[in-house]
């Protein structure tokens, strides 16, 4: 590998809620940005009398701009957030673009330095269709014009999750707010056998909120921010639904669910309804259950089989079953090795059992087992990823640096460098 | 090769791939792992797999003399080696001091050697039918004839998580493998 790319490798992570970037002299840990962009009104009397607001804003000078909060739902734009962005957004690319442009200026090289732009490896959700691909490699041919990129490329977030770890055959479940996807890999991404989840973090979002109306506290059941700080210091991931619901009803003090915002007069106690936090984890993870029915008769969304891009996201299937289509798909000989190493990444999987409750409550890699053993699925091995901030980050850096210059981009394989100055067709 | 630290000493003796049928190395390689043995804490003999695969452990075993089997991928201890308690380790590097402790050694080497003489001619069997085997008539595969890949340096400055990551190799290798395989 020459010397150049020791230090001109630049990785790209667009997730969900951040965009974490920066070249390989970063070290362990890159820059994170929220992955937003805000639109000004560029007619409103303060942005005429001031006549320096941008198109789009990025980066830390958001909160400058931002006006009342009736604007926000439509000039804050979140372009990731399901993963996938439809063709027709412009306002959302103009963000990828935006975001991208300022992550690669943010570390341009001092003029005099022998610099001819960045070898940049960007990372999409491995359902992004491929007009997602033409439009990033598009970002990239424009940023080149200002002599930032040289070459770039564009990899699937498990198969960075899976170079990050460092384990070259594995199956990496990666599930966010929007979706869950399953990915194995064997030295490359095994596409065809790609099975994707409508469930995310989101779907444990809509049950706390559920609950909370249901205990009395519907106002704040409105508010986002609110119900995921509910979810996260209140939800419990069970072994078993059915035995820890009817422990919790049997002694609600041991399993008391209880939290107050600090630095106001905010509080939710779940008090007899606690087995309550229970639900919240295991319809994540497993919604069939019977106990969810009168939530979704009463209303609460049902995840539904939908299509997105290229890719069919089912709604209902438990995680464990997930990994088994998945892995079914792949060769015989192939399948024991995948069900060895299945790796965990995304914020979805961070639940954590007290220490009381450990005989009821679990983590997410104790829950896959779980789920795996009721399908006949033993032996297996289910980890966390070893940096789940930064090991798609960390993927992107590996790729960069060890392909290849004159692995060429292939759209079959998809893989290889794009030089932006060239015509990719 | 001869590792130092904390008191205990190994040697590892190694087999170059390259030289695994050859008689006299392998005899030679044998003979300055048994001389090791006892002299420092731990000795070990390190073959490629191809000859490893034809060799019967348990000589070494009764020896003490440990085994390292390895290719081009990775390296096994296929057989530990035995402690020896030692005061002064076999040093890495020869000078005027030492020497009179090698001529010490070589005349111990010689009483050894009259107790060795069986077991190698019982290798020296094993290696003769082994390389009836391994000395196919039709021509070796397409794949174990590729060229040489560059070796994967890999800079010291570089992130932590690059350090015994095998995405390194393997991705290096992109578009090698397919020109491999056509050649």
């Amino acid at each position: 590998m020459s010397g150049y790319r020791d230090h001109y490798t630049f990785g790209m992570d667009f997730g969900t809620s951040d965009f974490k970037f920066g070249p390989i002299t970063c070290g362990d840990a890159p820059r994170v940005l929220r992955n937003r962009g805000y639109f000004p009104d560029r007619d409103s009397i303060m942005m005429c009398a001031l006549n320096q607001a941008p198109e789009v804003v990025v980066g830390e000078q958001v909160p400058l701009y931002l006006q009342s909060s009736e604007d926000l739902t439509s000039r804050l734009v979140y372009p990731m957030r399901n993963g996938v962005i439809d063709r027709g957004d412009s306002k959302a690319w103009r963000v990828v673009n935006e975001i991208s442009r300022f992550g690669l200026k943010t570390f341009q090289p001092n003029p005099g330095e022998n610099f001819e732009g960045f070898y940049v490896v960007a990372s999409l959700s491995s359902v992004s269709p491929r007009y997602m691909y033409e439009n990033l490699f598009e970002t990239m041919k424009t940023a080149a014009k200002e002599g930032l990129v040289k070459a770039g490329t564009v990899i699937p977030q498990p198969f960075a999750v899976a170079i990050g770890h460092g384990v070259t055959t594995c199956v990496v479940v990666e599930s966010g707010h929007g979706n869950t996807q399953v990915c194995p890999i064997s030295s490359y991404p095994i596409r065809s056998a790609l099975v994707a989840v409508n469930r995310g973090g989101g779907e444990a979002n809509s049950i706390t909120a559920e609950i909370l109306k249901d205990l009395g506290y519907a106002d704040l059941a409105r508010e986002e921010a609110f119900v995921r700080r509910v979810k996260e210091e209140l939800g419990l991931l069970p072994l078993d639904l059915e035995k820890a619901v009817k422990a919790a009803r049997e002694n609600p003090s041991k399993f008391r669910a209880k939290f107050k915002v600090p630095g106001t007069r905010v509080e939710v106690d779940f008090a007899e309804k606690s087995w309550q936090r229970f639900l919240i984890g295991e319809y994540v993870f497993s919604p069939q259950n019977e106990l969810f029915q009168s939530y979704l008769t009463r209303g609460m969304p049902r995840p539904r089989d939908i299509k997105l891009g290229d890719t069919v996201f089912e709604g209902m299937i438990d995680f464990g079953e997930a990994i088994v289509r998945s892995v079914e798909r792949c060769p015989v000989e192939l399948q024991p090795l995948l069900y060895k190493e299945i790796l965990l990444s995304g914020g979805n999987f961070s639940w954590e059992a007290p220490e009381k409750l450990r005989d009821f409550a679990t983590d997410a890699p104790t829950k896959m087992k779980v789920l795996l053993k009721e399908k006949g699925i033993r032996g297996v091995s289910v980890k966390m990823t070893k940096n789940p901030q930064y090991s798609v980050w960390h993927g992107c850096i590996i790729y960069g640096y060890a392909v290849p210059e004159d692995y060429r981009w292939n759209w079959e394989r998809m893989e290889g460098w794009l030089p932006v100055a060239a015509d990719p067709s | 090769m001869f590792f130092e630290a904390e008191g205990t000493s190994v040697r590892v003796v190694i087999l170059d791939q390259a030289l695994w049928a050859d008689r006299q190395k392998v005899m030679d390689c044998i003979m300055r792992a048994s001389a090791s043995a006892g002299k420092v804490s731990r000795t070990y003999l390190a073959l490629p797999k191809t000859a490893a695969s034809v060799t019967d452990a348990r000589i070494f075993q009764e020896r003490g003399i440990g085994l390292f089997t390895y290719d081009q991928r990775n390296i096994e201890e296929a057989l530990p080696a035995r402690y020896f308690e030692v005061t002064n380790a076999f040093p890495h590097h020869v000078d005027d001091t030492t020497t009179s402790q090698l001529q010490n050694e070589l005349r111990e080497l010689r009483v050894e050697f009259a107790e060795l003489e069986q077991a190698v001619q019982h290798l020296k069997e094993q290696l003769e039918s082994s390389k009836e085997v391994f000395s196919p008539s039709r021509p070796a595969p397409a794949f174990t004839s590729r060229k040489q890949l560059p070796e994967v340096q890999v800079v010291a400055s570089l992130p932590t998580f690059f350090a015994g990551n095998p995405w390194v190799e393997v991705l290096s290798r992109r578009g090698r493998e397919e020109i491999g395989i056509v050649s």
